[in-house]
């Protein structure tokens, strides 16, 4: 177990020191700097401002340097928001991305769960059919389509939500429906096929034998066993809602880690973009280690190694 | 089966006695010739015409694709000239057909002078073929045009023949795309598992490493950089415009789980007798790889290839969303449902103009993924005979 954290923590490791490098390297094979402006800046200022972010000297030096700041947990400082650190836009972004993101992780798994449930036990009746019609679009249709429905559907046509905004709860259940809603698809359409699998099992068979009830053979013994391919499926879903809040957090005008993406690489704030890429891969990675501990939690049959 | 029974021992067998097992031998031939193995492919084939929501996808798809190649014989408006008297017109019911192209004099005027035609107008720069088609159309046709069905958008250009002209590249950017991954991934994933040992190790790792990369973060960053003016122009000098580039970046990243199904295949198909057969006879691993395994994986390649273009197509249409797509005046599903979606505003909602691009991107990945789904099942063999 030790030797397993060791090595994975190893790999993680490995893994942000890849992307910190393809990062930097990208960053700096642009033409044009983060000093860029409409009008050019008079080369002394310009001078100045390299130097206040480190980005005067060398590559190799500029690797160095950002690389030690960057262990030592510090991301730098912004070159767009000028007076604001990347670990202080982290630590405003973070939590409104966050909430966003539980809340639609949250709706995803209860709706994902019911309609798959549901679709595998009337397995072949309209019931079914429709429910993964629905979970189909759901996967077929982009976010932002969906995000497009729901705005002319619930705040223009019939207005129930407010169009954007983030801070109170009506504001933000709008976004996290739409951003749910591919994931509460595939776990619907997961759930569904794990559970054809093992209602076909033997032991499915002995709990129906010793007399118990459909609900306690489904929710004991069948869901169990088809919730594995729903946690592999977690790690991926993670890194998606992550990109996903890209889209949904541009058009509720949400001021999340997303919008900081997208504008950062946009605009070419390289530090604050370099944070944000390794904040998300040490997310994802953790995220993955946290579905294989939690595989062998669910399966004892799974051994770490 | 038995092939015992030849001519020269059917000939001069006279004798009754002698003539009883011959007739069955010959009996026997003729019933073995009559019979016919199914192949896995006929097989899948017959499973999957069970399967009615596959075939209406399948067919459904069939068309869509075909009147994407088809497009410019079609009877449609100019998807790029504006027509600013009719800005936001609504969807018309009728008259069906609408003369819209240039007069017969002007097409010919504007040869005469041998200035840009009337097609570089009406439909952008076109290659041969393509011209040749839109030729042929005015011969068909002539001036008539399919009405505003869907609309105008904030040009007053029409919605319709902008989707069917969008349909081109959304469908090249997801087949051409995928194929990229495909072509990466099979050769990476076979390699790996038919050489394993410490190779396979390494490449596995390499592609473990890569799987936590946050890639959408690095294509946004390589298309802004590529879409850097000087970097453009340096690089539309040597042919490559953003199309291809979208093509390799998308199909460089979507190799990833290719490779690993592949491998797996590989792993359990490599001792069997017909590779060790090919390895006696002195095929080289690179033959071995891609005449005698591959062809094996075709059910799997295929199955995983229904299911990737809908996701490479759902990333063109996010990266079109952020403005980092197909770039105007080229058109594309995204684009045209990103421009549909900010037409939707307190004021007024547009909604054609954002309702039927998401329908046509919905209902081709809706089609894509159930006739992945209904492959996936037809070729899977524990399904076989049920």
């Amino acid at each position: 177990m030790i030797a397993f954290m060791f090595k994975r923590l190893l790999w993680i490791a490995l893994t942000l020191w890849v992307v910190f490098t393809i990062t930097f390297a990208l960053m700096r094979s642009v033409k044009g700097g983060p000093f860029d402006r409409e009008r050019p800046m008079a080369p002394q200022v310009k001078k100045n401002m390299e130097r206040r972010y480190h980005m005067d000297g060398t590559w190799l030096e500029q690797y160095g340097y950002e690389l030690g700041r960057d262990l030592t947990g510090d991301l730098g400082f912004s070159t767009r928001l000028e007076d604001y650190s990347v670990n202080e836009i982290i630590a405003d972004g973070l939590p409104k991305s966050f909430t966003l993101g539980i809340l639609a992780m949250m709706f995803a798994m209860s709706l994902g769960f019911t309609a798959g449930v549901i679709s595998a036990i009337r397995r072949g009746t309209l019931l079914d059919f429709t429910l993964m019609s629905f979970a189909t679009a759901g996967i077929a249709l982009p976010s932002f389509v969906v995000a497009g429905l729901a705005i002319m559907l619930f705040v223009f046509v019939w207005p129930l939500f407010p169009v954007a905004g983030f801070g109170s709860l009506r504001q933000v259940i709008l976004p996290s429906l739409c951003l749910g809603a591919p994931y509460a698809a595939e776990i619907a359409r997961l759930v569904r096929t794990g559970m054809l699998d093992v209602m076909g099992k033997d032991y499915i068979r002995t709990a129906y034998a010793k007399g118990l009830m459909t609900p306690a053979v489904v929710f004991r013994h069948a869901l169990r066993g088809a919730l594995l391919p729903v946690v592999s499926s977690l790690g991926p879903a993670i890194a998606g809602i992550l990109t996903g809040s890209m889209v949904i957090e541009s058009i509720f005008a949400i001021p999340g880690l997303g919008y900081h993406f997208v504008q950062s690489a946009l605009q070419k704030d390289y530090t604050l973009a370099m944070g944000l890429v390794l904040l998300d891969t040490t997310l994802l990675c953790v995220m993955n280690l946290v579905v294989d501990l939690l595989y062998t939690v669910l399966d004892p049959r799974v051994k770490l190694e | 089966m038995s092939e015992k029974p030849t001519d020269n021992s059917i000939a001069p067998a006279a004798g009754s006695a002698a003539a009883e097992p011959l007739d069955r031998y010959a009996q026997l031939l003729a019933e073995a010739k009559e019979i016919r193995g199914t192949s896995l492919g006929r097989d899948a084939w017959r499973r999957l015409k069970k399967n009615r929501v596959a075939i209406f996808c399948l067919v459904l798809l069939a068309l869509i694709a075909l009147s994407a190649v088809l497009t410019p014989i079609l009877p449609l408006q100019s998807p790029y000239r504006p027509d600013l008297q009719n800005t936001f017109a609504a969807p018309v019911a009728g008259p069906l057909f609408i003369e819209t192209l240039p007069s017969k004099a002007e097409m010919d005027r504007d040869r005469s002078e041998g200035a840009s035609d009337w097609i570089d107008v009406e439909f952008g720069q076109l290659n041969g073929l393509n011209r040749a088609l839109v030729k042929a159309r005015v011969a068909m046709f002539g001036r008539w045009s399919l009405n505003s069905l869907c609309g105008r958008d904030e040009l007053g250009r029409d919605l319709l023949a902008r989707l069917f002209w969008g349909a081109r590249i959304s469908l090249a950017v997801g087949v051409v795309a995928t194929l990229v991954s495909l072509l990466i991934g099979v050769s990476y994933g076979a390699v790996s598992g038919y050489l394993g040992g410490w190779i396979d190790n390494l490449m596995m790792r390499v592609v473990e490493v890569l799987h936590s990369v946050p890639f959408v973060f690095i294509v946004i960053f390589v298309i802004t950089i590529l879409s850097e003016p000087s970097t453009k122009a340096w690089l539309e000098s040597h042919g490559i415009d953003r199309i291809t580039i979208f093509f390799v970046v998308v199909g460089a990243i979507y190799w990833m789980t290719m490779s690993r199904i592949v491998r797996g295949q590989v792993l359990s198909l490599k001792h069997e007798q017909f590779v060790e057969a090919a390895r006696t006879i002195g095929a080289s691993p690179a033959r071995i790889i891609f005449r005698h395994l591959v062809p094996n994986l075709l059910s799997v390649i295929i199955v995983y290839l229904t299911l990737t273009i809908p996701q490479v197509m759902l990333f063109e249409a996010f990266l079109s969303f952020l403005g980092l797509g197909v770039q105007a005046p080229n058109v594309s599903w995204g684009l045209l449902a990103n421009q549909g979606f900010h037409a939707i505003t307190p004021v007024q909602i547009f909604w054609w103009l954002f309702v039927f691009p998401s329908l046509a991107i919905g209902a081709t990945l809706f089609a894509l993924n159930f006739l992945g789904d209904g492959l996936r099942d037809a070729l899977d063999p524990r399904l076989k005979n049920k």
